[in-house]
């Protein structure tokens, strides 16, 4: 009894998750004009009609090289950060550990309100270097907790051992600690892509015309054109990607894994 | 030390001084290892021989004094740039290589070629018995595997000296027994000079050429194993290095050259000379020294309370006026048995198995 509830539980809960997901990706196929389902037959002319669209195109090109960037950029100093400061303690640490994850308990529209007051009190910044800044502070706390967690879970004794074997501490950290934490470097740096392949909120401050995120485009697209299923083409697309980076990153984790502990 | 021993000592200690915070983890410390020798700091946690050997490793720097490997001073030396190999406690092997990777970890820092690099792999794991596990990861070996990973990457280093930190802590008894064993062999074998942290005595006593037994950053007493357990010069040496009967007396006067004290339970002889009439001494006798006689015979009266079968030995728990006192007899001949609690028996020892103690440095 209790265990039928539960399923039905779950069910509902991924049908809730998953569900609309599901319907925008079907619906992005759709050979109508206007929203049907589902779809009589299957076709791409939606996604056709996302890339013929110039402002939708660049809009995306955009996106990944901001995503791309801003990734880098989050993961090298988040990074750096949790390198820094997992295994110390004191107020000092305590301190900047808060303040590296500050941007995960800040709401993104204050956050990019300040940044575009920044930027102008500071003589002002062009728009896609502003959205870089910004999403890769937006995603450096994902980088810094994740890595924290793998810091801490490496032997530091570890590295005393290497130490003891003539290693430097540049060598110690490229042949013993990255290879103990890069998977979750790695995770780390998924989740700072996917976040800022997402952004709106900060971005809506940063961006100016002509240069716009996805987004933003297909904000406005939805506001203005009211174009529903070339939007759904646009989603889907985003998901395809997050979708094939997920899968890459699990098998080659997955495979890290299978390397380190055969039993 | 002479100066010969100074020109020999591949570990040197110079008036160093180590401090964590307020607490000071070894004080004032000068000390010698020669070459070769198998040196073991034995002593509670917290009394400062881990701190030494991190000392000696670069992990830990001086705050006064001076450490030296080969008669170069490594003081402020980083650790990497030093003349060690070490041996963890818990092994610290890579869990991202292989055994052979492992082993070959240093020598490739060190920058030998890859043909000698594999060659000195295979001599090396050949040497602790584990060739054909190159391939293995550490997760894949036992413990008493893992220590000889942990061996082998030390050794192949060729080091001026190997520091070994509680190396066989982390295995069960019967293996560290083995282990025991097997590492001193090696270690005659190759002839580095070692350096061994353990708070376990017997380990301490079956492996060492010398024992530096040590309390709150200081080494109490320096010698051979032989002389540190039966010669014990402090109360702290005789009650960690085993058990003893600790007995308060004063000196009386002298015959036949040797003392005469006088204890609660009565007057004995002692081997020692040169005290005073009058002076009060602090005494140690080892538990295995002591004999029992049915009461009649010479000695001083004691009360049996305990008598406990041990397998090897029996151990007697008596009483003399109030003085507690332990008997180890060896279950070899019939001397040990027979013994019931409240009988009334007769204790002593040899003049020299009787050790007088430091009162100064007592607990």
């Amino acid at each position: 009894m209790t265990r039928a509830l539960l399923i039905a539980l779950a069910g509902l809960s991924y049908l809730l998750v998953l569900g609309p997901i599901l319907i925008v990706i079907v619906t992005a196929f759709s050979p109508t004009e206007f929203f049907v389902f589902p779809p009589p037959s299957l076709s791409l002319r939606w996604f056709a009609a996302f890339f013929e669209t110039e402002s939708l195109r660049d809009a995306f090109v955009r996106s990944v090289w901001l995503a791309a960037l801003s990734c880098v950029c989050a993961t090298v100093v988040g990074t750096m950060a949790a390198l820094a400061i997992a295994r110390r303690r004191g107020w000092v640490f305590t301190t900047l550990q808060s303040l590296f994850l500050a941007p995960l308990i800040f709401p993104a529209i204050v956050f990019g309100l300040s940044l575009l007051l920044f930027f102008k009190l500071i003589g002002g910044v062009p728009e896609f270097p502003g959205l870089v800044i910004a999403h890769t502070i937006l995603g450096t706390p994902f980088v810094v907790r994740a890595v924290s967690a793998s810091v801490l879970a490496v032997d530091p004794v570890l590295e005393e051992a290497s130490a003891s074997l003539r290693a430097g501490p540049l060598r110690t950290f490229r042949l013993v600690t990255l290879p103990l934490i890069w998977p979750s470097i790695i995770s780390g740096a998924l989740f700072a892509f996917i976040l800022s392949l997402g952004e709106l909120n900060a971005a809506l401050f940063l961006t100016g015309p002509g240069v716009t995120t996805l987004p933003i485009e297909i904000f406005s697209y939805l506001q203005f054109q009211g174009g529903q299923l070339v939007i759904a083409a646009a989603s889907a697309v985003q998901v395809g990607i997050i979708l094939v980076l997920v899968v890459a990153v699990e098998r080659l984790i997955g495979l890290r894994r299978i390397v380190r502990s055969p039993s | 030390m002479t100066e010969n021993a100074y020109q020999n000592a591949d570990v040197r200690f110079e008036r160093v001084t180590k401090r964590f915070g307020r607490a000071v983890a070894v004080r004032d410390l000068s000390l010698d290892i020669p070459q070769g020798m198998f040196f073991s700091l034995l002593g509670p946690s917290g009394c400062g021989k881990t701190t030494t050997l991190r000392l000696v490793a670069g992990f830990e720097q001086p705050e006064e004094g001076a450490v030296y490997i080969r008669n170069r001073n490594v003081t402020g030396v980083p650790p990497f740039k030093r003349d060690f190999a070490m041996v963890f406690q818990n092994f610290a092997l890579f869990p991202h290589l292989n055994v052979a990777e492992n082993v070959a970890f240093g020598l490739k820092m060190l920058r030998v070629p890859q043909v000698q690099r594999a060659e000195e792999v295979r001599n090396a794991l050949v040497l602790v018995k584990l060739e054909g596990f190159a391939e293995r990861y550490p997760k894949q070996l036992s413990g008493g595997q893992q220590q000889r990973v942990a061996i082998a990457r030390a050794i192949v280093m060729k080091p001026v000296v190997l520091l070994l930190d509680e190396p066989l802590g982390a295995l069960d008894k019967n293996l560290r027994e083995e282990m025991q064993v097997e590492l001193r062999s090696l270690q005659r074998q190759l002839g580095i000079t070692t350096v061994f942290v353990t708070h376990d005595q017997e380990e301490a006593l079956t492996m060492s050429d010398r024992i530096a037994v040590m309390r709150d950053g200081l080494i109490e007493q320096l010698g051979a194993p032989r002389e540190v357990y039966e010669r014990p010069a402090t109360e702290f040496v005789a009650t960690f290095l085993g058990a003893s009967n600790l007995i308060d007396a004063v000196a009386i006067g002298s015959e036949n050259g040797r003392s005469l004290v006088e204890a609660a339970p009565g007057r004995f002889a002692i081997a020692s000379t040169g005290f005073s009439a009058g002076q009060r001494l602090r005494l140690a006798v080892r538990p295995e020294r002591v004999r029992i006689r049915p009461i009649g015979a010479s000695g001083l009266p004691a009360t049996v309370r305990e008598v406990v079968y041990r397998g090897a030995a029996t151990h007697l728990f008596m009483e003399s006026k109030g003085l507690p006192l332990i008997a180890f007899l060896q279950n070899d001949t019939g001397a040990s048995s027979g013994w019931q609690p409240g009988q009334a028996v007769s204790v002593d020892f040899e003049p020299d198995s009787v050790v007088v103690l430091d009162r100064t440095r007592s607990a």
